[in-house]
Formats: structure tokens, sequence, C-alpha cells
């Protein structure tokens, strides 16, 4: 589904995985992340999306299939590990997984220090990923003390610290409120533009739909279709099969044709472009 | 019940307005009142240790009286049995035994309760002030072995999380009536214990790829702000300490001794 190419930051080949017990996670996926990527693996529960995020920065490593970084093959001993995770950071969906020191400012600096960085350079970063995250209030905090949203963006302030060619967020909207929604997606495009290549699972197409300029749609374990979110989140079989249902942005677009209001291309993005979108398409009776 | 004393305390020791202070010097006023209620003669020195702690923790700290009472009650009532225990005595006479309390058990059993009320009281104004993050990172800076305080940081970390992982099982156990009454409540416990042993294993196993996506090399060193040692704490403490003393021992050579 993907070709192969040099420029690929990661590049995972014909990935197999199967989780104690025998059953299977990953059958056969192909995925590769670009510099400059903004990709949404898109999938209802149990579709595999985890399992792929985790064989990204190899914590998990396939029974078959390849991965490789930057073009080379990756290992997985110690010092290949060690540089994988210098170049591809992921925040896990519970953050109460991630986070283990006594206060967010410790917590943050761990991952820098691992990295063998200076202290003041260190401190540099932390103070860096806790304002980018707007929680520098919260630095002398301990982990128990956050709410779910806090600690949600303690443990992505975790990874951006490192600073990643490469950021894998698992489902990092789930059991956050609207504001908090916000402003997780403000602080994911700043670090896009700093050139950060990121990669979300999530299974809220509206998310994907419009955050994302790619989407890797997932069901047991494939990826069954990936593309330009107008064109994937059109598929209505493909979505069919992978058990979710279009964005309402295009739901509504399609009724609107449907209904001869208007033709007008391409499809809204944003719920902000929809009024332009109907304006442009000179609505009979408007 | 010691699972609500240990996170009450946890909550006032990372909120109180001291918390921030460097640990140093809550460690030395608080570790300077309890050499003194430990060393200086009951009477008078008790009563005005236990005036100075509480003072700093509620005045100083900001700690507010219902949360230092909740705090205090469990050695409050220890304090009190031993107190009754000291105070009384049994006889066992001709016939039967009968009890006794003459005014020199009273007076032992007063400055001794006196004693240990102000040394608890020390005690807790460096619980109650000093976050066990701040106590665990100047343990370090005073060179004890970082795997040490690893280990208890984790500890703190997951038994935090154990006090969580209860609170919302017992929730969750009471909104469908698990304890409404002794027997169901007692089974309900025992389950909650039975699923929080694997419930934590499993946390630890996943907290370990959260720290391996680090790149944790197996070390878990974390680098904190520094804080500033304030001359002017320091100096209030030990001109409290002194004066503390200096009252004591007026009061020993000037009132004379009721014996």
């Amino acid at each position: 589904m993907t070709v192969p190419g040099p420029e690929a930051l990661i590049e995972a080949h014909d990935l197999h995985y199967t989780f104690a017990g025998g059953i299977p996670a990953l059958s056969g996926v192909d995925f590769a992340v670009r510099p400059g990527a903004r990709v949404a693996l898109l999938g209802a529960n149990g579709a595999g999306k985890t399992t792929v995020l985790l064989h990204l920065n190899g914590s998990l490593k396939p029974s078959r299939g390849t991965l490789r970084l930057g073009g080379e093959m990756a290992g997985y001993d110690r010092a290949a590990l060690m540089r994988w995770r210098t170049r591809v950071g992921l925040v896990l969906q519970d953050p109460d997984d991630q986070l283990f020191a006594g206060t967010v400012y410790e917590d943050v600096s761990f991952g820098p220090l691992n990295l063998g960085l200076p202290e003041p350079d260190v401190h540099a970063r932390v103070t860096f990923a806790l304002e980018a995250l707007g929680i520098a209030d919260l630095a002398a905090r301990p982990a128990h003390m956050l709410s779910f949203g806090q600690k949600r963006r303690a443990a992505i302030a975790g990874i951006v610290a490192m600073r990643p060619q490469v950021l894998l967020l698992d489902e990092p909207t789930a059991g956050l409120d609207p504001h908090g929604v916000g402003q997780l997606l403000a602080t994911l495009d700043a670090l896009a533009a700093a050139g950060t290549a990121l990669v979300l699972s999530t299974h809220d197409v509206d998310l994907a739909y419009g955050w994302a300029e790619t989407v890797a749609l997932m069901d047991r374990g494939r990826i069954i279709a990936e593309g330009p979110p107008e064109a994937v989140l059109a598929d209505d079989a493909a979505l069919a099969r992978a058990g979710l249902r279009r964005p309402l942005l295009i739901e509504l677009a399609f009724q609107a044709r449907a209904a001869g209001l208007t033709s007008a291309q391409p499809f809204p993005r944003r719920a902000a472009d929809l009024a332009a979108w109907l304006r442009s398409a000179q609505i009979v009776g408007a | 019940m010691a699972a609500a004393a240990m996170d009450l305390i946890d909550r006032i020791a990372q909120t109180n307005r001291w918390s921030r202070r460097h640990p140093a010097e809550k460690l030395m006023l608080g570790g300077g009142l309890l050499l003194l209620s430990l060393i200086l003669p009951a009477i008078p020195a008790g009563p005005l240790v236990l005036l100075a702690a509480a003072s700093a923790v509620l005045v100083g700290a900001r700690v507010s009286v219902r949360d230092y009472l909740a705090i205090l009650a469990a050695p409050l009532a220890f304090l009190a049995l031993g107190a009754v225990v000291l105070a009384v005595s049994v006889q066992p006479d001709a016939g039967a035994p009968w009890l006794a309390a003459s005014t020199d058990s009273i007076a032992t059993a007063a400055a001794v309760t006196l004693r240990a009320l102000a040394a608890v009281a020390s005690l807790l104004l460096i619980v109650m002030t000093v976050p066990l993050t701040a106590l665990l990172r100047q343990a370090h800076r005073l060179r004890v072995p970082a795997p040490i305080i690893e280990i208890a940081v984790m500890m703190y970390r997951f038994i935090m999380l154990a006090f969580g992982m209860a609170a919302r099982g017992q929730q969750a156990q009471a909104n469908r009536l698990g304890y409404r009454d002794i027997r169901r409540a007692i089974r309900s416990s025992g389950l909650l214990a039975a699923t929080l042993l694997p419930r934590l294993l499993d946390r630890g196993r996943r907290m370990e790829i959260g720290l391996s996506t680090r790149a944790c090399t197996g070390e878990l060193r974390t680098l904190a702000p520094a804080v500033a040692l304030s001359p002017a704490f320091l100096s209030g403490a030990v001109a409290l300490h002194a004066s503390i003393a200096a009252v004591t021992v007026a009061w020993v050579t000037l009132v004379p001794s009721p014996a």
C-alpha cells in the first residue's frame, strides 16, 4: 500500500504480530512516516492501532516483517533501541503508565537526561516543553494531584522535551474535554510547524478528517485504506468494514448534494469552512 | 483509615504555603524542636515546643485546623491511653485488686505525655510541610545511594496509584450496594484487595514500556529546579530554638521545683 522511499523516517513492511495466547494483532501492515507527516491511524477498538504504534518505536518486535529507520534496518539491541527512541517518541494512551517521578518537572526531565544532555540543556528543554503544553504552573505538582487532562499534557511534555523527529500519540484526545482537545491540537500544530512528523491513533473520524493530511484506516490488524482524508473518509465500503462512519462534514456535504443544493467541490474540512462552502455552492433559495 | 490519613498528609505536604520552601529549612526547624522536646525538662519546654510547632504548621504553613486535628487525632488517642496507664496503677491488696493514682504518678504521666506530644508535633511539622518528593531529592543531595531513592520514588508513585485505584474501586462497589452491611462490606473489600494486586502488576508492566519509550537506561535520573535556602528562615528557626531553651533554663532556675 505504501510505496517505499528513501526519504521515509520510518518504514514498516508486512508487519505481523501475535499476542500471547495466539490472538493475531497485526496481519501484514505496510506503513511509512515521512518528514512533516500528519497521519491519523484510524480504526475501531481492537483494530491494532496501539500495536502498530508500539512497533514504530521498537517497543514490540514483529514476528514477521521489517522496519527501517531512515532507510536502515532497525535493530533491537540496547544501542539501536536508544537511537530509535531518540528519534521516535511515543506518548502512551494512559498517562499514568508514563508518569513516575515525584513532580511534573522531574518527570519531564527524565527523557532529556537519558539522552545524555548536560543539565543546563535539560533545564532549558523542560522549561520549553512545560510552556509548549501550557503546564508551567504545574511543574512542582506530583502526578497523582493532576487532573486527567493535565496528566495527559505532562506525559506529552515528557516526550516533547526529547525533541523527537517523529511523535507518535496513542489516542491523545481520549478522555479530554473539547477545550482540552482544542489546546492539544494547537500544540500539535506548533510541533508540526517546527518540523516534527506526527502520527496519532484515534477512532474519532471527525478529528481525523479535520486534522490529518493522511488517514490510514485500520481493520483487524491491517491497513485497509490510506490516503487524503477526503478520499478515505468518503469511501463508504472501507468505513463500513472498519466499523466507522463518515465524518459529519462529509455526511452534510453528501446530503446537500443529494438534495440538489450544491455540487461544489471540495468538501469543507473544518466547521468554520462550512459556511463559506455553502455560500460558494449558491444554495437554491438562499 | 491509614490510607486516608496518608493521603491527607500527602495532600497537605504538597499544597501548604511552605511546601516549595527548601526542605532543609523545615528539617532544621522541626528537627531542632524535636531535639529540644527530648533533652529539655518537659515542663515548661513541652508546652513551648508544642505551641511553636503547632503555630508553625497552622500560621506559618497555613494548614487548616481541621486537617491538623485529623492527623493529630491518632497519636493523640494513643498518648491519652498511655497517660492513663502511667497515672493509674493496679494494686492487688488483700481481697480484690483496686486502682490507684498518686500525685507522683500523675506528675510523671503529665511530663511523659507533654514530652511525647511536643515530639509528635515537631515531627508532624516536618511530615506535613515537606513533600515526600522534596525529601527524597534532599536525600539524593545527601548522597543516599540512587537505587534506594529510585525504589522509594517508585513505591511512592505506586502507593498513590493504588490509593486512587482502591478509592475508585470502592466507590464503584458502593454504587452497586457492595457495602450495605458488614458481611457484604468484608466480602467487597476482599474482592477489591484481590483485584488490586494484578492491576498494579499490569500497571507496572505498562510503565516499563512507558519508561523505555523515553530511552530509559535502567537508571531513573531526574532533575528539579534549584530552590534557594533562605537565611532569614534559618536564623528565625535558630532564634526560636534559642528562646525556647532560654525560657526553659530561666523557668527551672527561678521557679522552685514542687518536690
